[in-house]
């Protein structure tokens, strides 16, 4: 573990936060800690801040929430132990109730949404036409999931923001995968059926 | 994610529902380059600074672990009173002489209103025990008689009603002065106190105006028409009981209870200091029963308190008494049923006589 982590810092840029971090170790002990949250840090960016913007559909609000996470992901990560279960469970079990929070607190989510406070979307493997084309299909989906309900709309963001398995979904909603797999199933369908009634 | 776990994925999916899976999976929310590196930062800060980390976390803590605190605090302190008010409350039931010690306490704390209404309250108490304490006289002829001469129990001179017993006669207290009167070979009788000479228990300090005096007197008060060239009335003492020298007539078996009789005292003097006391009394009519011997006027002397001489002023019985310690004085009764004593330390015999004769 400690080589792969080194191997992987070699490669960052010589940047001041890694030299800032190499000078300063407060803890010799949570050296090797810190390096290996960096690492997950990396890994589960993109996808965190994906599964935040799924639910909330504010860039801003998107940016805040994911530093929270991570932030709270840093405070309790030396009790995180690969005994009690996978690291993504663990890590989208806090983003899961931090954005249920952020949520809650704001009460009944609005039902339209501004396209223009979206995220930037990305589109993989495909051509510049096709992928404007996706990218505002997409962006209409994001609108479609304001009407599902807030099961619904937590699976297909899980699911599709983070590659996570049904049985892991199961885990962080407390949830069965059978279940899971339902909602999974009515999300979409509820869905096509909204494109194809604005026709695709 | 490898190709295994996407074919794990969307084989659990509906044939109609892999399109829009495959949409979902190939288009997603990226974050900036800038917010990435922004928050990486922010994150090795709070990770470069435990002491920063702690205090804030103490900071967002404190408010919650100090109102928890109080909260505490407070519980802790009700549920100490509540303890006490309950044991109180049992000693006080089930302890008499804890109620006992607690009214005495809450009785120091009673305050009076005011000083002028705790001395009038202190007024009150004395004037309804001195009321009380006061005797009356019970009958329609003295009640007339006793005006003004109300007999109080607590001064010298007060006089008890008789007891049921009739020889009970009432005394009065002999004074400083008080001078038994006797006669040559005569004993007092047993029970009788020897009368004195004068009223000393009244002074001359109390006395009022002749005017004065009749008016309180239910009486007609009778003067010394002759008196003996220098003398003249300092003043009427109306005592509130019996006179010393007549306050022990005998009185006949079965005879009504005495009453307090009406009593007069002229004081006469001159410029040498000679001094000369008239009294007068006027008896309550009394209800003989048959055969009963009427109350004897006549005034028993002592053989060793001086001499006495039967003498007659104006056709009634008297009595001329020489008094061994000192003075004269004669003792008589007059048509209209008053008894007079007439009381000198200079006058002689005639001279007294004679001064005798011209009470009206």
């Amino acid at each position: 573990m400690k080589a792969k982590i080194n191997a992987y810092l070699k490669k960052q840029p010589k940047d001041m936060s890694v030299a800032l971090l190499r000078s300063k170790l407060p803890y010799s002990k949570s050296q090797v800690d810190f390096n290996s949250f960096e690492l997950h840090y990396r890994h589960y960016l993109p996808k965190i801040f994906n599964y935040v913007s799924y639910r909330v559909a504010d860039q801003s609000i998107s940016e805040d929430l994911t530093a929270a996470i991570f932030e709270k992901a840093l405070i309790n990560f030396g009790a995180y132990s690969p005994a009690r279960g996978a690291f993504s469970t663990w890590l989208f079990t806090i983003a899961h109730n931090i954005v249920a929070n952020h949520l809650r607190g704001q009460g009944r989510q609005p039902n339209i949404i501004s396209l223009e406070t979206l995220p930037q979307v990305e589109i993989k493997g495909a051509s510049p036409e096709q992928a404007i084309i996706e990218a505002e299909q997409f962006r209409r989906l994001t609108v479609y999931l304001r009407q599902l309900d807030e099961r619904e709309q937590e699976v297909i963001a899980l699911k599709f923001s983070s590659e996570l398995k049904n049985q892991e979904i199961a885990q962080i909603m407390g949830l069965t995968s059978n279940h899971v797999g339902v909602l999974l199933h009515r999300a979409l369908s509820k869905l096509r059926q909204s494109l194809e009634e604005t026709g695709r | 994610m490898s190709k295994q776990d996407f074919h794990e994925i969307s084989d659990k999916l509906e044939p109609e529902d892999q399109a829009i899976a495959d949409l979902l999976r190939r288009v997603s929310f990226t974050p900036s380059p800038t917010y990435q590196a922004n928050l990486w930062n922010k994150l090795m800060h709070y990770q470069s600074r435990p002491n920063e980390r702690s205090t804030r976390m103490f900071s967002l803590l404190s408010p919650y672990l100090f109102s928890k605190a109080v909260r505490l605090g407070l519980t802790a302190a009700v549920s100490s009173a509540l303890t006490v008010i309950i044991v109180l409350s049992a000693t006080l039931i089930f302890s008499p002489q804890a109620r006992a010690q607690v009214q005495q306490l809450i009785a120091r704390f009673v305050e009076v209103d005011s000083p002028e209404a705790f001395l009038a309250d202190q007024i009150k108490e004395q004037q309804a025990a001195l009321e009380a304490n006061k005797v009356v006289a019970p009958t329609e002829d003295s009640a007339a008689a006793s005006k003004g001469e109300t007999l109080d129990q607590n001064s010298e001179n007060s006089v008890a009603p008789a007891p049921n017993n009739p020889a009970a006669l009432p005394t009065l207290p002999d004074s400083k002065d008080s001078q038994a009167v006797g006669g040559a070979g005569q004993a007092a009788p047993a029970g009788v106190d020897l009368p004195t000479s004068s009223n000393n228990s009244v002074h001359l300090s109390d006395s009022i105006s002749l005017e004065e005096a009749q008016s309180r007197a239910s009486f007609t008060i009778h003067t010394i028409t002759g008196l003996p060239e220098g003398y003249t009335l300092q003043g009427v003492v109306i005592p509130p009981g019996l006179p010393n020298n007549i306050s022990n007539l005998p009185q006949p078996a079965n005879a009504p209870l005495p009453v307090a009789p009406a009593v007069a005292t002229l004081h006469y003097g001159n410029n040498s200091g000679d001094v000369l006391i008239l009294s007068q009394m006027e008896m309550p009519k009394l209800e003989l029963p048959a055969n009963s011997v009427a109350p004897q006027v006549l005034l028993p002397v002592a053989k060793d308190k001086g001499k006495v001489q039967d003498i007659t002023i104006n056709g009634q019985p008297g009595q001329y008494i020489e008094i061994n310690s000192g003075g004269h004085q004669l003792h008589w009764q007059d048509a209209g049923g008053v008894i007079y004593d007439l009381m000198s330390s200079t006058l002689d015999q005639a001279t007294l006589i004679r001064t005798a004769e011209s009470v009206k």
